[in-house]
């Protein structure tokens, strides 16, 4: 899972087109089929509380930050899965997703209003002899966004893959000895449900994405 | 495929008899029909395509125009990494 071996390579391909096939597109129906009215209700919901804090300029992102959070949740729940592989551990993905929107964001910002977006640099109320060091500070953590934002997604899920493959393993190896294997599958069971907290790792990420956003175009 | 289609071709040129006869004329011929099929799936992928495009273009013009900078600059930078300059070219021979 390190880099994208010839295992990887060919997948990949794979592991980014099944999403697509899980999300049927509504008919010209008034009343579709119980999936696709469930997924419907979950998008709108989704995207009627994402774009709360944003103002009308930000709504023009909703498709976008609507099919990203779909798109990450479907990848990571379906890497879950044995024998599946996760495009999301993957860095150069997680980066290839995080840099351009996060640049597409302060561009956003430096294009409409240039002076509000460079006063996000400086907060309020600073005592006066910190303000260079607090401006290097503040350009810093905006640099890292984009960084912190792929990483973080990668590491989460390689890392959960990972504890996974081990704590399985050693399952499968104690196998004779059989008290062990009942605490350790148990083990593995309740990591596979905290692993589900890769659906929180979506919400982490396009939480994030948006509060870049909501502090370039509001005030 | 081609070489069924060059097969049939040359079956042709050889023998002067047509590939089918005359009676099973509304069987598949092989040539026409993969054309024409070729056809209809080019004309419905163009269909789908500006039908997407249609819906589409307010967003990829207008709204997500910063978003084409920076994937740019991630295409840059992978190609950079991928392939590497001068240096990545002449340790290739070493393997």
């Amino acid at each position: 899972f390190m880099s994208p071996t010839y295992l990887g390579i060919p997948l990949i391909a794979v592991a980014l087109t099944l999403p697509w096939i899980l999300f049927p597109t509504p008919s010209a129906r008034w009343l579709n089929n119980r999936l696709i009215t469930l997924q419907g209700w979950f998008i709108n919901r989704f995207t009627q509380q994402l774009l709360l804090p944003l103002n009308l300029g930000g709504h023009k992102w909703a498709a976008l930050l609507t099919s990203l959070m779909l798109f990450l949740i479907t990848l990571n729940m379906l890497g879950l899965l044995p024998y599946t592989f996760t495009p999301t551990t993957q860095l150069s993905l997680n980066m290839g997703l995080a840099v351009p929107l996060w640049l597409a964001t302060v561009i956003i910002g430096m294009r409409n209003q240039p002076t509000a977006a460079l006063g996000h640099l400086l907060p309020e109320g600073t005592p006066v002899p910190l303000i260079p060091v607090l401006i290097i500070i503040e350009t810093i953590s905006l640099f890292i966004r984009p960084l912190a934002l792929g990483v973080r997604l990668t590491a989460n899920l390689t890392a959960g893959h990972l504890l996974i493959q081990l704590i399985a393993t050693a399952a499968f190896v104690l196998l004779p000895l059989m008290p062990t294997v009942a605490i350790l599958t148990s083990i593995v069971l309740f990591l596979l449900t905290l692993l589900e907290i890769a659906v929180a790792m979506i919400q982490a990420y396009v939480f994030v994405l948006l509060l870049s956003l909501y502090l370039q175009e509001n005030v | 495929m081609c070489i069924l289609l060059s097969l049939c071709l040359l079956q042709k040129k050889k023998t002067g008899i047509p590939a089918h006869s005359a009676t099973h004329h509304k069987l598949f011929s092989l040539e026409s029909d993969l054309l024409r099929t070729g056809h209809h799936i080019l004309k419905m992928a163009g269909r789908v395509f500006s039908s997407w495009w249609a819906k589409m273009s307010p967003y990829y013009t207008g709204a997500y125009q910063e978003m084409w900078v920076g994937l740019g600059v991630m295409t840059y930078l992978y190609y950079k990494v991928s392939y590497g300059g001068k240096k990545a070219v002449k340790g290739k021979p070493a393997h």
